[in-house]
C-alpha cells in the first residue's frame, strides 16, 4: 500500500508537489506526464486515462487512492 | 466494422513510399528564441525532440504533399498516369475550399478519371486514408495514392510550451495497388473515441466559431492542448488497444511483429505504447528526434524512413499505429512481400 509520504518520496526528485496532501497539484501537462510515468515505473502499476480523469483535480491524496486501487 | 481483415486471394500491396521534409530545420534554441519559455534540455527531456522542419511562408501543405508523392512514385517506379485515385490526409489544408487533394491532383498532372479527396482525422488521418484506399484496391483493383501532409507550424502559438516544441511540418506518401496472393496488407483498423473531441484542437475558424477580430486576439486560430495528460494517456492506450485488436483480428501473435511504426507524437508516447502493447522497445521505429510531430505526415514519413534505413525486410510483419485529435485511432498490419 502506498501512503502520501511514500508517494512524496517517489515523486520528489521529478516534480514539485504542494505541501498539503489534499492541495491540487500545479503542474504543466508535461510534468503531469512525468508524474504518471514515475508512478507507473516506480510502483509497477498501469494507470488508465479514465481513472486519472476521474481523479482530477490531482492531489497527493487522490493519487495515493488511485495507485492503491490500481495495484 | 472497425477492424477489417483482408480475405485470402489477391492482396493489397504497398507499391512504394516517399516523404518530404521542408527546410529550414528549427532546433530547440530557435523554438526558445521565437518566444517559448523553456530550455533546450527540457524540450529534449519532455519530448525527445532535438529539431524539426518548418515550411517557409510561401510553401503550402499541397507543396509538401506533391513532393512526397513524387518521391513515392519514384520509389514505385510508376508515373502519375498510373494512379487511379488520390486521398490526401490533412488538417491544415491549403484553404477551406476546395480540397487540398485538388491542388495535389493539379501538381501531379492527374486527369479527370482520377478522383481525389481529403480525409481529416488529425494525426491518425493517414491510416484512415490507407484504410479507405485499401478497400478501393480490394474491390476495384485500383492503384491508390495516399498522402499525409500537414503544416502545423502555421497554427502554433510560438509561446505555448505545450505545443510549440512538439509540432512540425512534413508529408509522407504511400502507393497501394493489387498484387500477388503472398504478402500485402493483412488488416486495417480505425476507431474514434469522441469523448476526446475537446481535448486538443483548434476551436476557431469553423462554422461553430468563425474567426472574428476578438477571437483572433484570443488566439482561437491556434492549436491548443486543453488536457495534455489526457491526450498522452488516451493516445497511448488507443494505439495499444488498436494494436491488440488488429493483431487479434488478423490472427497474428505480437511476437511475430518485426517492426512497429507508430505515429511520432513524442518520445514518451512511443515508449508507453510499446509498454502497454507488450511490444519490444527495439522493434519500435522512431525518428521523433529530428522530425518532431508532423501530424498527418507522421506515420508515412516514419514508414518511408524505416524502409530506406533497411529496417523493413521481405517477409517482415510491420504494424502501423496512429492516434490523433478526436480521439481518432487507426492501425494497419502489413506482411512485406518480396520487394520491401
Amino acid at each position: 500500500m502506498s501512503t502520501p509520504e511514500s508517494l512524496r518520496q517517489l515523486l520528489r526528485a521529478h516534480v514539485a508537489l504542494p505541501a498539503a496532501d489534499d492541495a491540487p497539484l500545479e503542474l504543466d501537462s508535461f510534468d503531469e506526464v512525468v508524474l504518471i510515468e514515475t508512478l507507473e515505473e516506480g510502483l509497477a502499476v498501469t494507470l488508465r486515462a479514465a481513472d486519472v480523469a476521474a481523479a482530477r483535480p490531482l492531489t497527493v491524496q487522490g493519487l495515493c487512492a488511485l495507485v492503491n486501487k490500481t495495484a | 466494422m472497425s477492424v477489417f481483415v483482408f480475405p485470402p486471394g489477391p492482396r493489397v500491396h504497398i507499391l512504394g513510399t516517399g516523404h518530404h521534409l521542408p527546410d529550414p530545420v528549427r532546433d530547440n534554441a530557435a523554438v526558445i528564441a521565437a518566444g517559448c519559455d523553456t530550455t533546450a534540455d527540457d524540450i529534449v527531456k519532455k519530448t525527445g525532440i532535438v529539431s524539426r522542419h518548418i515550411a517557409p511562408d510561401d510553401v503550402a501543405t499541397s507543396d509538401l504533399a506533391i513532393a512526397a508523392a513524387k518521391a513515392c512514385l519514384d520509389d514505385a517506379g510508376l508515373s502519375a498516369a498510373g494512379i487511379d485515385r488520390l486521398i490526401v490526409s490533412t488538417t491544415s489544408p491549403d484553404q477551406p475550399v476546395p480540397s487540398t487533394a485538388s491542388f495535389v491532383h493539379a501538381g501531379l498532372g492527374l486527369d479527370l478519371e482520377c478522383p481525389a479527396h481529403d480525409v481529416a482525422a488529425a494525426c491518425a488521418g493517414s491510416l484512415y486514408a490507407l484504410d479507405t484506399a485499401a478497400r478501393h484496391v480490394l474491390t476495384a483493383g485500383e492503384v491508390v495514392l495516399v498522402v499525409g501532409a500537414d503544416i502545423r507550424s502555421r497554427v502554433l502559438d510560438v509561446t505555448d510550451v505545450g505545443t510549440a516544441p512538439l509540432f512540425a511540418d512534413g508529408a509522407g506518401a504511400l502507393l497501394l495497388g493489387p498484387g500477388p496472393d503472398a504478402g500485402g496488407l493483412l488488416a486495417t483498423a480505425a476507431f474514434l473515441d469522441s469523448r476526446g473531441r475537446d481535448k486538443i484542437g483548434i476551436v476557431g475558424g469553423g462554422s461553430r466559431r468563425p474567426l472574428t477580430a476578438e477571437r483572433l486576439a484570443a488566439g482561437e486560430q491556434h492549436l491548443r492542448m486543453v488536457d495534455g495528460l489526457d491526450v498522452y494517456m488516451s493516445a497511448t492506450e488507443g494505439m495499444a488497444d488498436a494494436a491488440a485488436r488488429i493483431l487479434d483480428g488478423a490472427g497474428v501473435d505480437k511476437a511475430a511483429v518485426s517492426l512497429v511504426v507508430p505515429h511520432q507524437a513524442n518520445g514518451r508516447i512511443l515508449r508507453r505504447v510499446a509498454a502497454l502493447a507488450g511490444l519490444d522497445d527495439d522493434k519500435v521505429f522512431s525518428c521523433i528526434e529530428t522530425v518532431g510531430n508532423t501530424s498527418s505526415g507522421s506515420v508515412l514519413i516514419a514508414l518511408d524512413r524505416a524502409r530506406r534505413a533497411g529496417r523493413v525486410q521481405a517477409g517482415d510483419v510491420v504494424l502501423l499505429l496512429a492516434a490523433g485529435a478526436g480521439y481518432a485511432c487507426a492501425a494497419a498490419l502489413w506482411r512485406v512481400g518480396d520487394a520491401p
